[in-house]
């Protein structure tokens, strides 16, 4: 007996051999048999290491250990008391557990053929006869045990194969986001999983064994044979994935991403293909925002740059400058403005209102609807040259400030905002002011001994005419000689102060009396004649008499020009005609003189200059120019609420019109 | 020559009008002062603004003729100082070589205005005119 045997008892609930590898474990094999002898003769001859024998001393007991374990095959006496082999068989088929095993009849007689043919009908796979040649008996076990041992295998893996079969169909449906296919050659679709459930919004049933890709897909994508081109490229390349325009069941559409595999086996064949199809709609959006937000930076990158460049430009400009959007946002101010107002303007103050200090030239506070900006951005206004002060956050100071502003628009011409240009204009006040001083000192210097020389004259001729002797009488003829060559002095210097005025574009002050410019007309007329012996200076007038209260010494200055200048460009002589008339505008009667000469004119380009302080026609070459020129009779015309106009043409003359109002000059002007 | 007003040569037993006249020109203040006496009037002068406000305080005139071309206190100073010493300022006329002689007149309230050179007839008619003004 060999010492590892083991050997477990009918007794015995027989699990002690089977603990460990269940692929390892050793073959049971059961033992039948009433005579103990032969149990142990039995496992003398099968004992080995891969064999657990178990033994049985009668039918019962055999059952009973069927009904707990799997036996490769139960070795059955056919001749016991009670339950004899052939029973014990019968029970044994008759259990599910026990149905398959194989049962070996051992018998110690030969009963016949038909003892034979019970007990293979009974499921008896063989039988031995005792006594029995040790090495069949031995090799015919080994047979069964084998025969187990491989089928106990094949089911264990069948087992395994379920189970991972079941776990990887759980991985495919937990796949919930992804539509996963198997297609076969043709591409027909083979599975159909939760994820292509949720994408795709058809059941198992409608597209198993039954539909294509096609059916998932728009018509555009269909018809163009982007389903089938894929499916070739996967059968070229393996894999291929494209965007596609996805239809669910019901017909709405997304963008679907599909890849497509191709399956082949180890040895290269063939069999299908792998579809994996996906919603990207939120893909795509979030691709198409990725894009747009990069976008949207080059754009800002590029705007921050212009207006960089834009800012450095503006920097270098000696005037300041403002831009102010459609709401009034200062969105940009230059170094200039920065040294007027003393302080850039913060953004959230529309216009600048509330921060920069801007006041009207009588020192009031500019009203918003007043500001330049504002007037350009809302009401489109283009505002020229307007005076305002600006108090400076830094000097505290209030610096005069010449504004522009026009108003900045798209290409569809919607006002998008403003622009403001300011000249901080003191260093011209200065001078405007040492300009005033000048003619004051000028005309002080010159009136005030004129003064006194026309004073003592006249003291001295009143005083000498009530002295009644004939030595006094010459002394009178000498005082008024006196006397008007200071008038005449007086007016020359008049003369010479007006036109240092008018050239230095400075006012004058006007001595508005009542008067007759019918006078003043035909006086001009007649004072000028003897200058030239070419012209024929001629008086047209429909009135007598044309009175209205103007400053006479002006006026005169004024005719004495026009007619010198139409003297002086007519060198070939000619008529010139003074004509004074009446004119209803408005509502308002007007005194109209026209001085028209027929000489050399002037050229069409220089018309809209020849008011202009420093003006001189572009023909008059070697023609001298004097007195208070065309801007003083444009100044002296204004002044008395009037206007000065030329209508001329080249080589053919000008006429050039003064109109006064009649109504009685505001003597505040 | 009817209205007693107009003719002060008819006063001279009784006052005469004090005329104060401020000009910083010796020779202009001198004639101008001749012209006014040979009027009848009583005549005061000063040759700068501290001077004439120290004597409007004093003697009251009836009529100031101010040159707005004074040194150191301009004319307009004057008038103003006048303004804030007097609660009645005598009337003023304004003397002026300047170019903007009614403008500045206007400026400091004066009553009328002579620019120089003048002819003595305007000058006289103007000092008449301002006296029968203010007399009223």
């Amino acid at each position: 007996m060999a010492p590892d045997l083991q050997i477990i008892t009918g007794d015995d609930s027989g699990t002690r051999g089977a603990a460990g590898n269940r692929y390892t474990s050793p073959v049971k094999i059961l033992m039948v048999d009433d005579e103990p002898k032969n149990l142990t003769a039995l496992e003398t001859v099968l004992a080995a290491d891969d064999r657990v024998l178990v033994r049985a001393g009668s039918g019962p007991e055999a059952l009973r250990q069927v009904l707990h374990d799997d036996f490769a095959v139960v070795l059955l006496d056919v001749h016991m008391p009670g339950m004899d082999g052939f029973e014990t068989a019968e029970l044994i088929r008759g259990r599910q557990r026990s149905r398959e095993t194989p049962i070996i009849f051992l018998t110690a007689a030969i009963s016949g053929d038909v003892f034979v043919a019970k007990g293979y009908s009974l499921g008896a796979v063989d039988y031995l006869i005792k006594p029995f040649d040790t090495e069949i008996l031995r090799s015919k076990v080994t047979v069964f045990i084998e025969l187990f041992r491989k089928t106990e295998q094949i089911k264990q893996q069948a087992e395994a194969l379920a189970e991972t079969s079941a776990f990887l169909n759980s991985v495919l449906e937990g796949a919930t986001g992804y539509a996963i296919m198997a297609l076969d050659l043709d591409g027909r679709i083979l599975s159909w999983n939760e994820g292509a459930r949720r994408i795709y919004r058809y059941d198992d049933g409608e597209i198993v064994g039954q539909a294509n890709l096609t059916r998932l897909h728009a018509e555009g994508d269909v018809t163009e044979g982007k389903i089938q081109a894929l499916l070739e490229s996967a059968k070229r390349d393996g894999q291929v994935t494209s965007i596609l325009d996805g239809v669910r069941k019901g017909g709405q559409r997304f963008a679907a991403s599909l890849s497509i595999e191709q399956r082949v086996t180890a040895d290269g064949r063939r069999i299908g293909y792998v579809a994996i199809g996906q919603d990207v709609t939120s893909v795509k959006e979030a691709e198409q925002h990725r894009a747009q937000f990069i976008q949207e930076q080059v754009a800002r990158a590029e705007a921050e740059r212009a207006r960089d460049r834009l800012q450095q430009v503006l920097d270098v400009l000696p005037e300041g400058i403002i831009l102010a959007e459609a709401d009034g946002r200062i969105s940009m101010c230059n170094a200039a403005a920065v040294d007027i107002f003393g302080k850039t303007p913060p953004e959230d103050d529309p216009w600048g209102h509330a921060t920069l200090e801007r006041y009207l030239l009588d020192g009031t506070i500019c009203p918003e609807e007043q500001l330049p900006l504002v007037r350009a951005v809302r009401g489109g206004e283009t505002v020229l040259a307007e005076q305002f002060l600006v108090k400076s956050a830094v000097a505290g100071e209030l610096v005069p400030v010449l504004m522009n502003s026009a108003p900045l628009r798209d290409t569809e011409g919607h006002i998008v905002g403003g622009v403001a240009a300011m000249q901080d204009i003191s260093p011209i006040k200065e001078l405007e002011g040492q300009k005033d001083a000048f003619l004051a000192a000028a005309s002080h210097d010159l009136k005030n001994p004129l003064a006194i020389v026309k004073a003592q004259a006249q003291l001295l001729m009143r005083r000498a005419g009530k002295i009644n002797a004939p030595e006094v009488t010459g002394l009178v003829d000498g005082l008024r000689s006196i006397d008007q060559a200071t008038r005449r002095l007086a007016g020359m210097v008049n003369e010479l102060l007006d036109v240092a005025r008018l050239q230095m574009g400075r006012p004058i002050e006007l001595d508005p009396r009542p008067m007759d410019l019918a006078i003043l007309v035909s006086e001009v007329a007649t004072d000028l004649r003897p200058s030239t012996d070419r012209h024929e200076i001629q008086v047209e007038s429909a009135d007598i008499q044309m009175m209205g209260t103007w400053d006479r010494e002006r006026l005169e200055r004024v005719l004495v020009n026009l007619v010198t200048n139409a003297i002086k460009y007519s060198p070939e002589g000619g008529r010139i005609v003074l004509n004074l008339d009446r004119d209803t505008r408005d509502g308002h009667d007007s005194a109209v003189v026209r001085v028209t000469d027929s000489g050399i004119g002037i050229p069409a380009n220089d018309l809209p200059l020849v008011f202009d302080r420093f003006y001189r026609g572009s023909n008059v070459g070697g023609i001298e120019g004097a007195g208070i020129g065309l801007s003083g009779v444009w100044q002296i015309a204004e002044q008395h609420g009037g206007t000065v106009s030329v209508e001329s043409a080249e080589g053919r003359g000008s006429t050039f019109t003064v109109r006064l109002p009649l109504a009685v000059l505001d003597s505040t002007r | 020559m009817s209205d007693p007003s107009s003719s002060p040569d008819g006063e001279v037993a009784t006052k005469k009008t004090l005329v104060l006249v401020v000009e910083d020109e010796p020779e202009l203040r001198e004639v101008v002062c001749s012209v006014l006496e040979d009027e009848g009037y009583e005549v005061a002068s000063a040759s700068d603004g501290r001077r004439a406000l120290q004597m409007v305080e004093e003697a009251c005139p009836s009529l100031i003729i101010l040159d707005m071309g004074l040194p150191i206190m301009g004319g307009e100073e004057v008038a103003a100082k006048l303004h804030e010493m007097l609660s009645t300022v005598p009337p003023i006329l304004v003397m002026s070589a300047a170019g903007t002689v009614a403008e500045r007149a206007r400026r400091i309230g004066a009553t009328g205005f002579v620019a120089k050179p003048f002819d003595l007839d305007d000058f006289t008619a103007a000092v008449r005119a301002v006296l029968v003004t203010t007399a009223h």
